[in-house]
């Protein structure tokens, strides 16, 4: 493809130019602006928007880049392209203090830009190798721009038929660029709106690509920042950024390039870092910047949130920090926040469960009344059972005795440990008093019906038939009951008691007996007859051998229960040396009694034996 | 700066929610997903106060325990007869609780708070009662065959624990039967045999 014919190549500058380094937008009168692309002392030429006219003098307004300072000067359109949208501006009235402030900005962007060592280039996207190489737009660019002439003709550059439906994709790439670039002026012309004192309003008419500059494939790779392969390259100068934002722009004519490699070195820097570059003309258009220190283009302030971040762009690098330092504050917040919920939550909890009560002492089990032993619902010390068990044992504890109770609720009352003494019989509340009587008075007791203590009355010592003198019963017996005393046993019944009456005797020995004859209730009542049945069989303990060898004698009590066939039933010492109890019970539980008749029939009887013993001589 | 401001006042009102509202949250069911809470064993102290031997028949005999339960808190406290209460014995050589289902109280116990109230509890086992007792007898076999009858009760045992499953109450109650033995084997045994 070929390029459109150039200008003649004639020097006609009074002064020498500097190409714009950085994107610069420049306020044309009213309603118009644009993007400064070379400055001198006598003049400037811009990309404006809108058409330019022709004629007349134009309100020149731009903030310079790398400081505060605004410039306003006054120009004259020189020339024109042929879209009226590039124009040389020649400076009029121009005051001292703007020519040194533009004097000051050529210099600022003559001066190369150090690369910013904290960020590598990042890999370069190359289309894959076109069939063709498509040459023109670039080629007639760099052409022109060692002159920087007035006027770029634009070529219209057919696309080969094999690339026609490429290029159909690509313009709506391109298309959408363009629409990329008119929202980017669109907010720089507000940010300008806003910013500057003298706020003109103008509208920014959306940019178009240049089709007639270059196949809308060139377009797609200017928009996109990606280099083309098969761009041609003069003096090794590479495409700049600003240059592919210009390849987007209508006559878009960059000057000196030829004589800017190293300028442009951080430009194709910043492009290979793949940043927009829809965006970068909105960064640096509308970011006036304000800090002191020049920024770099290519210390801008770092997306933090992805590309939803960079339509802040315009804030310069130390507001961007301070957004940084703000958010980590705001993290920081949260996560305190975070942790102040989960402490209060677990407090709540250690409240409900206790437990901090409990670590202060308190000993509250569930929130209610302190105190721990002085509280019902008192959460306890923490003990095991093993420490309870020694808390327990090491108290001293009261040994108790044990009480028994019988059936005719009597008690006794016997020690815990062997050895002790026993508590006499005594009956319990409910139960009736025993009452003794003389043996003189009791030979023949009539009980009272109602079972209450009475008083009992006697017959006088006759051998048979004693009578009673209150209900008149009598108890005929072949046995003296003159010494016999009788007892109310509680129940209706009688107890009679026979005298102690000896039974055996020897050198070391003497054995006596007393008997106790119960009569029930339904015999107490009348007249009865009774038959104390006579010891049949008597054996005699022994000594026994250990108790001589150790010298042991005494006098020994046993218990015994003669059943109704006059066998021993029950047997039991009463008290006595213990060396001489066993001899003494295997004896007597041999004895033999004839059986004991009331009214006939055989009944129990009761038996105190005492055994004395005397060592032998 | 007034953003930390909101954020500290949301703090401070997340942490007051924290510690007025949780601990009104419903308490779950201690016995599926809380801890049971430890025993209280400082709320009730015990102290013996006798063992009684009962004739029932001829053939048993019930073992009564009585306690002393002195409640050293500021409430009155009442137990009820009931599975919630259960009577444990604690094993003389190691503390260890061994079970004794045949332990119960004898009646539901009210302990008003800072008084002392006596309790009981009973067993009862088969025992051959003494005929002679109609006699107003009581000699050594005899003795021992009453102690025999405790020592087989509680010979291997320091005391009882009676829990309160609803109070959480532990109450020990110590043994005391210290000087518990039999006073002579054969003594015992010519008791045990004469009775039979």
């Amino acid at each position: 493809m070929q390029s459109g014919s150039m200008p003649p190549k004639t020097e006609r500058r009074a002064h020498p130019r500097q190409k714009i380094q950085s994107l610069t937008y420049v306020e044309l009168g009213n309603g118009n602006g644009g993007i400064a692309l070379n400055v001198s002392e006598g003049g400037m030429t811009v990309v404006a928007a809108q058409p330019l006219d022709a004629e007349g003098t134009i309100d020149i307004a731009l903030q310079l880049p790398q400081t505060r300072k605004r410039l306003q000067v006054k120009g004259d359109v020189r020339w024109l392209s042929d879209s009226r949208k590039e124009a040389g501006l020649q400076f009029v009235d121009l005051s001292s203090e703007a020519l040194a402030d533009i004097r000051d900005w050529m210099a600022r962007e003559a001066s190369p830009q150090p690369v910013d060592e904290a960020f590598p280039p990042m890999p370069t996207y190359r289309e894959p190798p076109r069939r063709e190489p498509e040459e023109s737009f670039f080629a007639d660019e760099e052409e022109a721009e060692p002159e920087a002439e007035v006027e770029t003709k634009v070529e219209t550059v057919e696309a080969a038929p094999e690339v026609k439906d490429e290029a159909a994709a690509k313009a709506r790439d391109a298309e959408t660029t363009r629409k990329k670039l008119e929202r980017v002026f669109e907010a720089g012309h507000r940010e300008m709106q806003a910013e500057a004192a003298s706020a003109e309003t103008f509208t920014l008419e959306p940019l178009m690509p240049r089709p007639s500059a270059a196949p809308p494939g060139e377009a797609r790779a200017g928009a996109e920042h990606v280099e083309a392969p098969g761009a041609p390259r003069v003096n090794g100068a590479k495409r700049t950024p600003f240059s592919a934002i210009a390849s987007g722009l209508p006559d878009a004519a960059p000057m000196q390039s030829t004589n800017a490699p190293e300028v442009n070195a951080p430009r194709e820097t910043e492009n290979d870092r793949g940043l927009p570059s829809a965006q970068s003309p909105s960064m640096l258009i509308s970011s006036p910047p304000i800090a002191t220190n020049p920024p770099h283009p290519l210390e801008l302030p770092r997306p933090i949130f992805g590309s939803s971040f960079q339509t802040s762009q315009e804030i310069p690098e130390e507001t961007g920090k301070d957004i940084r330092v703000h958010l980590q504050s705001g993290w920081v917040l949260g996560v305190l926040v975070v942790l102040l919920a989960l402490i209060s939550f677990f407090s709540g909890m250690a409240v409900r469960r206790g437990a901090l009560n409990r670590m202060v002492g308190e000993g509250d089990g569930y929130g209610g009344r302190t105190g721990s032993a002085l509280t019902p619902g008192a959460a306890p010390t923490t003990q095991n059972s093993a420490a309870v068990a020694a808390s327990t044992s090491s108290t001293p504890t009261r040994e108790v005795d044990i009480e028994v109770l019988d059936s005719a609720n009597r008690k006794w009352t016997i020690p815990m440990s062997a050895g002790g003494t026993v508590t006499a019989p005594a009956t319990t509340a409910s139960d009736t008093a025993p009452q003794t009587q003389p043996a003189n008075d009791v030979a023949n007791t009539a009980a009272p019906a109602n079972s209450q203590p009475q008083p009992q009355t006697t017959a006088a010592n006759p051998p048979v038939a004693p009578t009673s003198s209150t209900n008149n019963t009598k108890t005929t017996s072949n046995t003296d009951l003159s010494d016999a005393s009788t007892t109310d046993n509680g129940n209706g019944g009688l107890l009679m008691t026979l005298p102690e009456t000896p039974v055996a005797a020897s050198s070391s020995i003497a054995i006596s007996v007393r008997r106790f004859i119960p009569i029930p209730p339904e015999a107490a009542a009348r007249n009865r007859n009774l038959q104390v049945g006579s010891l049949a069989n008597l054996v005699e303990p022994a000594y026994s051998a250990e108790a001589v060898q150790e010298k042991v004698d005494g006098t020994v009590k046993l218990r015994a229960t003669i059943s109704a066939d006059g066998t021993v039933g029950y047997l039991d010492a009463e008290s006595g040396p213990r060396a001489l109890l066993p001899n003494s019970l295997t004896a007597v539980r041999n004895w033999r009694y004839n059986p004991t008749l009331l009214n006939g029939k055989p009944i129990e009887t009761q038996e105190e034996i005492t055994i004395v013993f005397r060592l032998p001589r | 700066m007034r953003t930390i401001l909101t954020l500290g006042i949301f703090a401070i009102l997340l942490a007051m929610l924290g510690y007025l509202v949780v601990p009104l949250i419903p308490r779950p069911d201690a016995q599926t997903t809380a801890p049971a809470p430890a025993w209280n064993p400082g709320a009730l102290r015990a102290e013996p106060s006798g063992i009684q031997v009962r004739e029932v028949d001829p053939n048993h005999a019930t073992i009564v325990f009585s306690y002393d339960l002195d409640n050293q808190t500021d409430a009155d406290y009442q137990m009820a007869k009931g599975p919630s209460t259960v009577i444990m014995t604690r094993l003389k050589s190691d503390g260890t609780l061994e079970p004794n289902d045949n332990l119960h109280l004898d009646s539901s116990i009210f302990v008003p708070a800072h008084n002392r109230t006596r309790i009981s509890f009973s067993v009862t086992e088969p025992f051959r009662w003494p005929s002679g007792m109609a006699l107003e007898h009581m000699g050594p076999i005899n003795q021992d065959k009453y102690r025999a009858l405790i020592a087989q009760q509680v010979g291997g045992a320091s005391g009882f624990v009676l829990f309160d499953q609803s109070a959480h109450y532990q109450v020990e109650l110590p043994g005391g039967w210290q000087g518990l033995q039999p006073s002579t084997p054969g003594g015992a045994n010519a008791g045990g045999t004469a009775g039979n």
